[in-house]
This record gives C-alpha cells, structure tokens and sequence, in this order.
C-alpha cells in the first residue's frame, strides 16, 4: 500500500508487479478538479534493431512484446488450444482494411444511434479527402455550425482505428477546452485529458488544452520536444499573423498530420490565407514573395484564379450551406410586445428621467453610466432586478438629493406586485404544449425571479449560468434533455453548450450586442437540430426594448443573419467592442425620440452596407474553392 | 447478412460460449446474454458497466445484454446493440480475447501403443503492420518446433484443425522431449522465416510510398533553398519539417500477439522424425511430408 501523501507529484515511487508507478496530480474531468492518485505508466515499447528489405524499408519487432509473453507462459494454468484459435480470429477481424472506405462510421453507429448523431454527407467526404487525399495535412474551413469539430473528430478516430496515429494535441481557446471534450467524449467515444498540469503533455495521448497555457512556459518548452501525430489548432484565424507568438509557437511543434478549424481563413489580406496555409504544408503557394507575384492583384482581390484554386483545394476544405449543399431546418422570429402596466410604466418613466439626467450631468464616459445603463435595461427586465442595481447604487451614493430618489425609486421597484412581462412569459410557455423552451436573460436577479415565478405556475425549471463549474453544467444540460421544461439561462451560460434537442427559444429581455444573440440562437440552431426553430423576443412597448428590437429585426434582419457573418460584419466596421456603447450614447443621449430614431436608421445602414460588402468581397468566395 | 458480419457474429458467440455466458436467441436475429458482474467486467475491459451507477447499494449479480449482428434487428429493437465490423462492443471482444488468450497451453493426445512422445512446439500469431503514408496489416503464423529450431508453416494451419486439449500432456504419458528453445529463440526463428517471406514479397506498397515521400522531401528542399535566397531564416523549421517526413517514412512493424505452448506427439522411424498427428491425414502409401 502506498501513501499518496508521502510523495510528490511525478515523482517514480514504486516498482510492483507489472510495471512502474507513477504518481500524478490527475484530473477527474467530470468534476474538472484534481485528486492525487496513482497511476500505472505503459511501458515504452521496445524494438529491436532495423532489418531493411532491399533498400527500401526497415523491419522491426517489439522485444517487448516477446518478453511479456514469456512471462506469462511461466504460469502453470493456461487457457486451452480453442481460446488461442479466437484470438487468431480476434487478429484477423482486427487488421486495418486496404481500402479508403473509413472505419469510424462503422464503428461509431451504435454510439451515434444512441447519442442521436447523424454524421452529414459533407462531414464524411471531409474527413476521407483529409486522410487520403490530403496525407492529413488540412485547413477546415467550413461555415460557422456545419459541424467542423465532428470532420476533426472523424479525421481523430480514423486515424486511432487505423493505427495511423496514438499522440494527439488539440488547442483550443481555453472557452473550448470543454466543449471539444464532451463532444470527443460523447460523439467519438475518445476519452481524452483536459490539461490541467504540466505532468499532462507526456502522460496523456490525447490532449485538450488551451493555446494560451500550452504557448508559455513551461508547457511550450515540453511541448516543443514531444512528437504528435496529429495537432488540432480550433480557431485557427487567431494564427493569421506569422509573426504572432501563436503562429511562432504552433509552428514549432512537430506533428504528422495537422488540422486547422477556421471558418474565416481570410478576413482582410490574402496574407492570412498565406500563413494558415504554410503551417499546414510549408511552401504550398511558395515563398510570400513568389505568391504575391502570382496571385495578389491588391490585398483582398487574388489573380490567376485558377491556379491559386487548384493549390488550396489541396489542403483546404470549405463547405457552405445552401441549395446543394447543407440546408438547415427553418428559423421562425417572433416579436412578442408587452404592454406595461401603470405602475410598471410610471416606474420605467422615472427611471428613465433619472438616467437621462445622470447621462448629462457630466457623467459622460460611458464607464461612469454604466450603472446607468444598466438600471434602465433591468426595468425593462424585471422591477427585482432593477431594485438590486438601484440597492447598489445607493450604497456608493454620497449626496443626500440622489440618495432620497434612489430609495423612492428603490421603493417604487420593490411595491410593484404585477409583472406583465412574466405574465406573457407563463401564457407562452403554457401554450407551448410541454415543448422544452429555453428562457434566455441577463441578469441573475431575472433568472431568480422568473423561476421561482414559473414553478410556481407549474413548470419544472432548471439554472443554467456562467458560475457553474463545467460538470455541473453538463449535468444540468443532461437534466434538461431527460426531464426539464424550462431552462432559464443567463448569457454566460449559455456559451458552449448546445441544445439541439429544444427548438424554442425566449429572448425575455435583449442583448445590445448582436453577437451574444447570435450566440444565443446557436445553441439550438445549429447542425443537428431536426426542427425548425422558434425565436420568441420580448419588448416592451415604449421602451428602449423596442427600440432595440426594432434595430435588431426590422433594420438589419439580425435574426436571420447568417451564422458567423455577424463577427466579420462588425470587425469591419469596427464596431466589436463599441456597439453596445454607441447604442447607449443613442438610446440614453438623444435628446428626443425623433434624435434617437434617426441616429439608429444611420447605425442600422452602416451595418447593412459592412454586410453587403463582406458579402461581395470574400476572397475565398471569389475562389469558389466548393 | 454480409460474409463480414457472420464472421463477427460466429466470433463473438464462440467468445461468450468460452465465458461461460448464457446466450439465448429469443427471436431471429436478437441474442439475450446473461453475464454475471465479473464476466461483465471483463468484456467491458476493467471498466465498470453502465448498469452499476444505477443499481443501488445492491447490485444485481447478473448483468443482460441484448445483441444483434443485423442491422434490421437493430432498427427493430431499440434496446438491441448492434455488433458489427468496426464497432465499439466488437472492440471490447476483441481487447476481451486479447487479454484472456494471448498465453495458452494445449497438446495433442499421443495415440496409444505407437511408442510415442511429446515434442513440444510454439504456435505463434505475429501481426504485421506495413506502415507508410497509408497502413495495411497481415496475420503470420507459424508453429516452431523448440527441440530442432525450425518454424513450420503448414503445421501451424493444420493444428487450427486438429483436435487439440487444453493443458500440458499427462504426466504419466509418453515422455515429453526437452525443449532446446525457449520463446525468445523461437520467436527468432520465426522472424527469420518472415523476413525470408517480405523479401520475396512485392513491395509495390513501399516503393509508392518512398517515391512520395522523396516527392514532398525535394519539394521542401526547394522551397527552403528559396526562402534562403529571399534572405529569410529557415533553419530550424527546415530541419522540423524534413524531420517529420520520416514518420511517413515506409516501414514494418511486426508484434508477436499471441503464443501457444503445444506438445504434439512423434515418433522416430528410420532415423525420422513422424508426426503422429499426420498419419490418419496421409494417403496410406505417400512419403512421409517434409516438413522443412
């Protein structure tokens, strides 16, 4: 017996029976803690000296192997001659198959059939060029949600099944880590390691880590001396600039076979597509110089078309969908208006005077009416979580004035006993039928309320938010699936996690950020999912609700955006990080309704015009590479 | 039913026969099986089976399966597993008889009155993996006679049909011959045997794989001499990148899978060695075979 305390991690402790012992920190990836355990290394297989046939290749054997054996025919009891002859028959059915036909469909059916997974024509044709006509080496570069991580995940199997590979590295935004680790788990069987230590490079085959921990010391120093078959790099447009320390480090590790998984190879430069393509297969297109000469005519538009065409289609994979391609089932939007009630209008009413009067009063970075803001999006959300902001406010509050209309306000929040908005909510769900729905919110104080308000009513309610640990949310996710109604998710929790198995979705109050809606939506609107969709927005009328609604859907068909389109529309215009602030400089800052409305209609056109652009001006469009 | 899956579905009942499983088709094409925990444990490698994170504190000492080898039964019965080539419980069987049988012991009962005794033998099942930028495998078998050092091809497919018994040869039966081999000299020999097989062997596979090999290596070449020219500083990834060339590089790795130690009867006649396990096969006036 060994005492895990007396030693420390990595440390060789005991030599017993078959094999050294090692002790590690090990992960146990369903609660993503660590525990100190014991762990039994494989022996490194050894091989005998090279034996070359002609010229031409070397033979080997496992020495190893041999010596085991040895060791176990000094046993006096052994099984008889029939269990010999199954293995010979285990042997035979084992033999990797001559042809290009790929062993994971067939051994995944029975996984696939119960888990639900029906791999797309497209993923299968994928993952088999990939393997035999690309030797491995690949850019995947399909649309946002026609299912990359599952045509990496084929390629990964295969490669396992056929013996091609037993060291496998997959970075990933550390966001990710999770996501690629349940999918492997649950679409593949692959029960890879989630890195937590530095330990984990050597002892674990198949790893999931983050790119940022996997490029700093001393992860990258233990990474940079091990060999792996197979690197996945997810993201992979974070790479587009050579002399990034992410492209320096992700070239510098040795692989055989290597997948990139972007869906935006080529956003401004044809240079990006330049540097993703040369760490896939050095000097595909040349040198930087000799493909500019080739095929640049300006930074966005290639020349000699069909020759730069022919080079990529060696080593990128782009599907689209569309007639012909990978349709996805219907999205059905819904605006559902609420009318306030008195009370709740004179609320919304007051506040909104107070946060004007904040807004002009000098308070005029956007970092100092934040909590302004906010306070005017809860009222619409919900009077609690209104009265908590309101609770905070007041605490930070010096001047006595503001002091005495936060707590009337306060007070107000607090009296309401009515909420319209929840009321909708119940006649919804209600309607529905028993249809799973998930209610997405931004506040916790939202979620809080509407879930004790739907039990209460008779709905079987999950949480789901951004501070549950990734078992839990996965078990929740689980819960949801078999047993629960209504799942009730605030933004953060509702990355990385997919619901395909639910077609209804609750925006009960609106993200200013169109991206998180996009994010919101594809959770269920994704690969996989067999219904159309159901998008049910909730606005109160009057309100800056509606106003932002009516930017969202009417102006700029947010909803019906294309998945993934919205990120390189608003890199374009540079608006990622400042729309939500020049929204609230509208909404909050106009000095009246005919103000706000006309600087949203200018918003709403410079959106629309950067879409319309990015349309016509891909370059990998031009390409048509599918 | 495809010639692939009667070949699983005879593989995997003969697997749960010697478990000692009971194995019952309740309807065409559905197989109920019946396995106690331990057995259960073994075909899920160690791992503990599914039912146990529901069964309670006290755990039924029976565990069911129910298997199919048809996909149409499958279709038909939701709580049926489909085993078929490439899949996940044909995986697990075949890991099962790769940990219960990869060292086994058998003879050949000596018949009586020949004056006979036992010489014993290793029938060896080497797997060859041929490795390039694609990968094929082949089953080499051979049985090596431990007292003379010679490996025997056709013994090792004539004893898969010889009537075989588990266990060493009695001890108070004919005389058993001391081995002049042990299974690292065996194993020598039958490596040889191999390595004179590969050489007579095409190599079409190989040649391919060197010649695209050489293909990408030259292209490589180029390209970095080019970089070089442009005054870029490409040594290290040059080196990284033909380095990783060789893991493409053709090549042959061959494990020895399994081994049974088996005691065949002989007898000596005339100076020469005869297996008595031939004679009812031999045509009454044909020579002795030759074995070498």
């Amino acid at each position: 017996m060994i005492e895990t305390d007396q030693h420390t991690a990595g440390e060789l402790v005991v030599s017993s029976g078959r094999g050294p012992l090692k002790i590690f920190p090990v992960t146990v990836p369903i609660m993503g803690s660590q525990a100190i355990g014991l762990f039994r290394l494989p022996a490194p297989e050894q091989l005998s000296d090279e034996h070359w046939i002609g010229a031409l290749y070397p033979v080997q054997y496992s020495a190893s192997c041999v010596e085991e054996l040895a060791g176990l025919l000094e046993q006096p009891r052994l099984p008889g001659p029939e269990w010999y002859r199954l293995l010979v028959e285990a042997e035979e059915l084992s033999l990797p198959p001559g042809s290009t036909e790929l062993l994971a469909p067939r051994h995944l059916a029975e996984v696939w059939r119960r888990v639900g997974v029906i791999p797309y024509p497209h993923q299968l044709e994928t993952a088999r060029r990939v393997l035999f006509e690309m030797g491995g080496r690949a850019i995947l570069a399909d649309e946002v949600g026609l299912g990359k991580t599952i045509e990496a995940g084929l390629i990964i199997k295969e490669c396992l099944l056929r013996g091609l590979a037993r060291r496998v590295l997959i970075l990933t935004p550390a966001g990710l880590v999770w996501q690629w680790f349940r999918e492997l788990k649950e679409k593949f069987s692959l029960s890879c390691g989630m890195q937590r230590s530095e330990y984990d490079w050597e002892r674990t085959d198949l790893l999931i880590a983050s790119i940022d921990t996997a490029k700093r010391s001393p992860h990258r120093e233990i990474i940079q001396r091990l060999h792996y078959d197979i690197l996945v790099v997810d993201e992979a447009h974070k790479l587009k600039n050579a002399t990034s320390q992410n492209y320096r480090f992700v070239n510098s590790i040795r692989r055989t076979y290597c997948l990139l998984l972007t869906a935006t190879p080529v956003q401004n430069d044809l240079k990006e597509l330049y540097n993703l393509i040369n760490l896939v297969r050095p000097g595909q297109l040349g040198t930087y110089r000799e493909f500019k000469r080739a095929f640049v005519a300006d930074r966005r538009t290639p020349k000699e078309v069909d020759g730069l065409r022919r080079l990529l289609s060696q080593v990128l994979i782009r599907n689209r969908r569309g007639p012909g391609s990978v349709q996805f089932t219907a999205r059905h939007v819904h605006a559902v208006p609420v009318e306030l009630s008195q009370e709740e209008r004179a609320l919304y009413e007051r506040v909104t005077a107070f946060v004007k009067e904040g807004y002009r009063k000098g308070r005029n970075t956007y970092r100092n009416v934040l909590p302004l803001i906010t306070l005017q999006r809860e009222v619409c959300s919900s009077p609690i979580a209104a009265a908590i902001t309101l609770e905070k406010l007041l605490m930070k509050e010096g001047d006595p004035e503001e002091r005495r209309r936060l707590e009337e306000l306060r007070a107000l929040a607090l009296s309401l006993h009515r909420n319209r908005k929840a009321e909708v909510l119940e006649e919804l769900i209600a309607g529905l039928g028993g249809e799973k729905v998930i209610v997405f919110t931004e506040y916790r104080a939202t979620q809080h309320y509407l879930r004790w308000r739907l039990e209460k009513a008779g709905f079987s309610t999950l949480g789901f938010d951004g501070s549950l640990s990734p078992g839990r949310k996965e078990w929740i996710r689980e819960l949801f699936r078999r047993h629960g109604q209504v799942l009730v998710s605030t933004e953060s929790g509702g990355e990385g996690i997919n619901f395909q198995f639910c077609c209804h979705v609750v925006n009960y109050d609106l993200p200013w950020n169109p991206m998180r809606i996009e994010q919101r939506i594809g959770r269920v609107h994704r690969l996989g999912q067999t219904r159309d969709v159901s998008i049910y927005n909730f606005a109160t009328r009057g309100t800056i609700e509606e106003s932002v609604l009516y930017l969202l859907y009417e102006k700029i068909d947010m909803f019906q955006t294309v998945l993934g389109e919205l990120d390189t529309i608003l890199t374009r215009i540079r608006l990622h990080d400042s729309l939500e602030k020049e929204l609230a400089d509208i909404l909050v800052g106009s000095a009246s309704r005919e103000v706000m409305e006309e600087r949203l209609a200018r918003l709403a056109e410079r959106i629309v015009r950067a879409r319309d652009e990015a349309r016509e001006a891909d370059p990998l469009d031009r390409l048509r590479l599918w | 039913m495809h010639a692939g899956d009667q070949a699983v579905k005879r593989f995997v009942l003969r697997y749960l026969e010697l478990l000692g499983a009971a194995v019952e088709e309740t309807e065409p094409g559905l197989f109920r099986i019946e396995l106690s925990r331990e057995q259960a444990a073994e075909l899920e490698g160690g791992n503990v089976p599914a039912w146990l994170w529901t069964a309670g504190p006290n755990p039924p000492s029976q565990v069911t399966y129910y298997f199919t080898f048809s996909p149409e039964t499958a279709q038909k019965h939701a709580a049926a597993e489909l085993v078929s080539p490439g899949s996940h419980r044909l995986q697990q069987v075949v890991e099962s008889v790769r940990n219960l049988a990869r060292a086994t012991r058998a003879h050949l009962p000596a018949p009586p009155g020949m004056g006979a005794r036992f010489r014993p033998f290793y029938l060896m099942c080497l797997r060859v993996d041929f490795r390039g930028s694609a990968q094929r495998g082949q089953l080499f078998r051979v049985a090596v006679d431990r007292v003379d050092g010679v490996p025997l091809r056709q013994l090792a497919e004539l004893l898969s049909r010889l009537p075989l018994a588990a266990g060493p040869p009695p001890e108070h039966g004919a005389p058993v011959e001391r081995p002049r081999l042990d299974l690292a000299d065996a194993f020598l020999a039958a490596y040889r045997e191999l390595l004179e097989q590969l050489e007579r062997s095409d190599a079409a596979w190989a040649q391919e794989a060197l010649e695209s090999l050489i293909r990408e290596r030259e292209r490589l070449v180029a390209y970095f001499e080019q970089c070089q020219r442009e005054g870029l500083d490409v040594s290290d990834e040059r080196a990284r990148r033909l380095a990783e060339l060789e893991a493409v590089r053709p090549r042959v790795h061959v494990r020895l899978q399994g081994v049974c130690e088996a005691y065949l009867p002989v007898r000596t006649v005339d100076g020469t060695v005869e297996h008595l396990a031939l004679l009812p096969l031999r045509p009454a006036q044909a020579p002795a075979p030759a074995w070498r």
